[in-house]
């Protein structure tokens, strides 16, 4: 497995500084690299259909260069684009008769090994919706649990316990934490 | 771990990035075409601008009922497009094939409810046998800028044109869709053949599902015809009754068919799918004898066969696909034994027919497991074991989250914090400390083995 350390660069100062260059295609470009997994992620998990959320994380970049002038340079900009991908995703919310098959879905997708896919399946279908917004949101999105404890609006307290809970169940799982 | 989940939905996402700039493109250039208008002189915009207010005067009172709010377009194979203001009468009606210009030539529904309109048009498309247990899909699109407004008549509409359907006593399969983000692919398409966008959006989200059929190929499809084709293909449209084929032979016909034709008493790995050809629906018709593999298409309306072809397997291969394979079972029983493994974790196996072998993979406590297995003889091609990537239980190397802590909050000066979380990180080697105190939250990155305080961070706490 190629071991990218793109990861690293996920914070809101770097972010920050792309945005301020975003008519630039190149940094436009390493901006979409960047971020495309924490908003594939989210949408995915609002969305729980792939062409629904692959398609969110397009119109989610087309919008953040479009209204990048609404951007306050407030220095938190992953809460900015956390809303833009809340709000796109929830506005393609349909009426769907089928639920989400999450052996279908990893039939559709390519995935690089096994361990992955088991990760993968855990996130998806073995935690709860709340825990998975809690685990992603502090690990992916990079927000604090205060911070979580606003978006979900669910209290700290809970939000401690419950991240505690799901570490722990990855733990259990046997992911190198 | 944050790396490792960053990863995971990272490579799901493939790079689409080219699409995102050519939207961009696209974008400048409409800027530079509006710029470009700026250029004209003051006097004519003041000339327009005089030209416009006389006009205005006029046209002021009729302005809110044509003023366009909603585009719907009804798809069987007449094509029609009817635009309504925001109280859902009528402003225009257009045909947009030539059978549909059948359907509404003496009709005038101008300013009339949508209801109405949808009433008149169906019933002259039962009447006119475009619909019926034969043809009894109907797609409609609804077009609005709001995405709720147009979800909600896309289900009013919906269940209104079931109820028109089943007053005539038909079995419909409505589809129905909202455009709100018109995709310029679909544009394009519609453009290209002479379709209405609706049935554009619907053949995309049919080709994400079926990539191997064309889009030259069903633009002239009905939509009953399409949606006979995608079966049990989870397209993304809402969908209410399913496509009748009673126009069709059927599966076994058409097995029967290709059957006899063959000469073939005991087919093997038989298939048959919906497929079209030239214009046409077809069944295709896929099995294997002992020697051969067939193939044959035959025209689902009256049961000829358009095409058919007889493969002779390669005899100098040893591996050849004779139908004769071993079953899962054994073949899984096979990699067990070898491997000397009785309860094995996510076993999957999978039989590749044109290798000729199954390929079976499995966890035990320690290690990964991955064999393949001839399918014929059951003889084991190759196999592979290795250490699965477990987390190692003796950590001595770090320092205790109880020293972690201590650290923490002895550099911070804090005695008593409330909702304190320690969490290790051990790809980064260490440990995250968050707590609060007194109107403050707290954040330390520790190094897991030294003790060493790498970051930390204090704010005020909101809440």
């Amino acid at each position: 497995m190629v071991k990218t350390s793109r990861v690293d660069n996920l914070d809101n100062e770097h972010i920050e500084e792309l945005l301020s260059d975003i008519n630039n295609d190149d940094t436009f470009h390493e901006l979409y690299l960047l971020l495309k997994s924490p908003i594939y992620a989210l949408s995915l998990t609002i969305l729980k259909h792939r062409e629904d959320a692959l398609d969110n994380v397009q119109d989610v970049f087309i919008t953040i260069m479009n209204s990048i002038d609404n951007y306050h340079n407030d220095h938190k900009p992953m809460n900015w684009i956390f809303t833009i991908t809340r709000n796109k995703a929830i506005s393609k919310l349909r009426k769907r008769k089928e639920s989400f098959d999450i052996d279908d879905y990893i039939n559709k997708v390519h995935f690089s090994n096994k361990e992955d896919i088991i990760l993968f399946k855990f996130l998806m279908k073995d935690l709860s919706e709340e825990e998975r917004n809690i685990i992603l949101l502090h690990l992916l999105w990079g927000f604090k649990h205060r911070e979580i404890a606003d978006i979900l609006d669910i209290n700290l307290s809970t939000i401690i316990s419950k991240y505690n809970r799901a570490i722990k169940k990855l733990k259990e799982m046997g992911a190198t934490i | 771990m944050k790396e490792k989940i960053y990863n995971l939905f990272d490579e799901q996402v493939p790079d689409d990035f080219a699409k995102i700039l050519s939207q961009k493109q696209k974008e400048r250039r409409f800027d530079y075409m509006e710029k470009k208008t700026n250029h004209w002189g003051l006097f004519w915009k003041l000339a327009i601008a005089v030209f416009l207010i006389v006009i205005m005067g006029g046209m002021i009172f009729s302005y809110q009922s044509n003023q366009l709010y909603s585009t719907i377009e009804l798809d069987v194979n007449p094509s029609i497009e009817i635009k309504v203001n925001k109280k859902d009468r009528v402003i225009s009606c257009t045909a947009l094939n030539e059978d549909a210009k059948d359907i509404i030539k003496d009709m005038d529904f101008k300013d009339a409810d949508i209801d109405l309109a949808l009433n008149a048009i169906i019933g002259s498309m039962v009447t006119k046998g475009y619909l019926n247990d034969i043809t009894n899909s109907i797609l409609i699109s609804v077009d609005n800028k709001d995405e709720k407004e147009a979800e909600a008549l896309r289900q009013r509409l919906s269940s209104k044109i079931d109820a028109i359907l089943n007053s005539d006593k038909i079995e419909g399969s409505v589809l129905s869709q909202t455009i709100t983000n018109k995709q310029s692919e679909a544009e394009e398409i519609a453009d290209k053949y002479h379709i209405s966008l609706g049935k554009a959006e619907y053949i995309l989200e049919v080709i994400k599902n079926r990539p191997l059929l064309k889009v030259e190929d069903l633009v002239n499809l009905s939509i009953n015809e399409i949606n006979v084709l995608t079966q049990g293909a989870e397209v993304n449209i809402n969908k209410q009754g399913n496509a009748s084929t009673k126009a069709y032979i059927g599966e076994d016909k058409a097995k029967e068919i290709a059957f006899n034709h063959a000469g073939v008493k005991n087919p093997e790995y038989v298939e048959v799918e919906f497929d079209t050809e030239d214009g046409l629906i077809i069944y295709e018709v896929e099995f294997y004898d002992n020697t051969y593999e067939y193939d044959y298409e035959i025209n689902a309306i009256d049961g000829t066969i358009i095409k058919n072809n007889k493969e002779k397997e390669d005899k100098k291969d040893n591996n050849v696909v004779t139908g004769n394979y071993i079953s899962e079972t054994k073949a899984k029983e096979i990699a067990l034994n070898h491997a000397g493994v009785k309860n094995p974790t996510n076993l999957t196996i999978e039989l590749d027919r044109e290798d000729n072998e199954y390929s079976v993979e499995f966890y035990d406590d320690t290690y990964e497991y991955d064999y393949e297995i001839n399918a014929t003889t059951g003889k084991i091609i190759k196999y592979d074991k290795e250490r699965e990537n477990k987390p190692t239980t003796n950590n001595t190397k770090y320092i205790s989250e109880a020293k972690a802590k201590e650290i923490a909050l002895n550099h911070a000066g804090v005695k008593n914090p409330t909702n304190l979380t320690i969490e290790l990180d051990s790809e980064d080697n260490e440990y995250s400390v968050e707590f609060y105190n007194n109107g403050y939250e707290y954040d330390y990155e520790i190094n897991a083995t030294t003790g060493k305080i790498i970051k930390y961070d204090k704010e005020r706490d909101h809440d």
